[in-house]
């Protein structure tokens, strides 16, 4: 997360709209509040992630005077929530304003369990694409809100120089999403380059335990593509399922071209 | 002197022409003393213009007083107020206002304009729960002190002809 995270007051004092709060975050138990009261909350266009939960005070929810709530692309809340900076939650005493956190996980400390292959710290490397939480206060009344996603593109094509028998691990979001395209071409001048796709719901766990409860799922076995050798690949909701990330694997530094869109609507087959 | 005015001094007359009058009431420079100032007894050109700005409503804290939205201790007022976020804001005319959702004052919407007509003397205070953003437009009404107290004039003249004449052990 940005630290100070952005204030919402600011933005009513200059007269916007709305608070809009983007951020990237950084660990699985990043939190963030408002001290402006909203006439609606939703998934911001850009956002990676799809559930995002809200607190705000109500004092017939007994002991802790706290409501919660989630919205996601789906699910916009439209209503007044009162930021309630007078008051306080029980029994934490800390001013009742509006908390919102993502309910997905995120774990930055996640390595490959087994799929492909159990991850070797000695040869392999894994990167993370940062999961985006995106959520937008409205301080206007709204008929309605339609909130969406927008479709999201990653492009990659060099990667890291790896240790012989190694894997490169790239890790990107995709909570909640329906579909996924993926343009492959292997443009190393002799060499071949093996992709495969594992897709990953995370659990809450101990990540130096010997047993991490996270799931993976093969989405592509790991294929190999030959010099000048392209490969495409589609992942649907209604076939394979929906997942917290996209685990890609190489063994080549490339260069390799990789396109990957990602969409909250699955394209028909 | 005292034989002539008693112990009230000299009679008071009202300001002279081209002689400055303060528009402030008379004030005590002892700070140890809570004092408020008087409804002035003149009206400056002042007074006639129109007010506009926005105000910025702030977070309360604990022991101290009730924020003044429009203190219409000048002169008789119209004013609206368009609340641009979205609150809670409560606005009324008692000091006494929070909590801001108790229902003491009324709460601004967003978006609409809400008008008060403000007598002389009579304070607009507001309560909010956090830092809101309110358009306020105050348009003077100078004139409707003077009509007022002449309708009070023609009322209270009009009850005591029209008031029955009785007699000694008359029940009316």
């Amino acid at each position: 997360m940005t630290y100070p995270q952005p204030s919402a007051d600011q933005y009513a004092i200059r007269g916007y709209q709305y608070f809009r709060l983007a951020t990237t975050l950084v660990s699985p138990g990043d939190i963030y509040d408002s001290t402006q009261s909203a006439h609606g909350f939703a998934v911001g266009p850009t956002s990676d992630i799809a559930n995002v939960n809200l607190a705000y005070f109500d004092d017939q929810v007994l002991p802790t005077y706290m409501a919660m709530t989630t919205i996601s692309p789906n699910r916009a809340f439209v209503g007044r929530i009162d930021a309630r900076n007078d008051t306080s939650y029980v029994p934490a005493g800390r001013a009742a304003r509006i908390l919102f956190w993502p309910a997905d996980i995120y774990d930055p400390n996640y390595r490959p369990i087994a799929k492909p292959a159990a991850f070797d710290p000695d040869k392999d490397t894994i990167n993370f694409v940062a999961p985006q939480l995106e959520v937008i206060e409205y301080f206007k009344p709204l008929a309605s809100l339609t909130p969406g996603r927008q479709d999201k593109e990653f492009v990659f094509q060099n990667y890291p120089a790896l240790l012989s028998g190694g894997r490169f691990f790239l890790v990107i979001p995709y909570y909640g999403r329906k579909y996924a395209f993926l343009n492959f071409t292997n443009r190393a001048a002799l060499t071949s380059n093996t992709i495969g796709i594992v897709g990953v719901n995370y659990a809450i766990t101990q990540d130096d335990s010997d047993n991490p409860y996270h799931q993976e799922t093969t989405l592509l076995t790991e294929t190999a593509v030959a010099n000048g050798e392209s490969i495409d690949h589609v992942i649907r909701a209604s076939q394979h399922g929906m997942f917290d990330a996209l685990v890609i694997s190489l063994d080549n530094a490339g260069p390799a071209p990789l396109r990957l869109v990602t969409s909250d609507i699955e394209e028909a087959t | 002197m005292s034989k002539l005015f008693g112990r009230q001094g000299p009679p008071q007359r009202g300001p002279v022409r081209g002689q400055q009058v303060s528009k402030i009431g008379a004030v005590s420079l002892d700070r140890t003393k809570a004092q408020i100032a008087q409804p002035a007894v003149t009206t400056s050109s002042s007074d006639l213009k129109t007010y506009i700005d926005t105000y910025f409503t702030r977070v309360p804290v604990v022991g101290q007083e009730t924020p003044i939205i429009y203190n219409g201790d000048r002169t008789w007022a119209r004013v609206t107020l368009t609340l641009e976020t979205a609150g809670p804001v409560a606005v009324g005319n008692q000091a006494t206002l929070a909590p801001v959702l108790s229902g003491k004052g009324q709460l601004l919407e967003t978006d609409v304009p809400t008008v008060f007509y403000v007598a002389k003397g009579t304070r607009l205070y507001e309560v909010s729960t956090g830092i809101n953003r309110i358009k306020r437009v105050i348009e003077p009404l100078p004139w409707l002190e003077p009509i007022t107290g002449s309708l009070a004039s023609i009322d209270a003249t009009l009850r005591s002809r029209a008031a029955p004449e009785t007699t000694p052990g008359s029940k009316l």
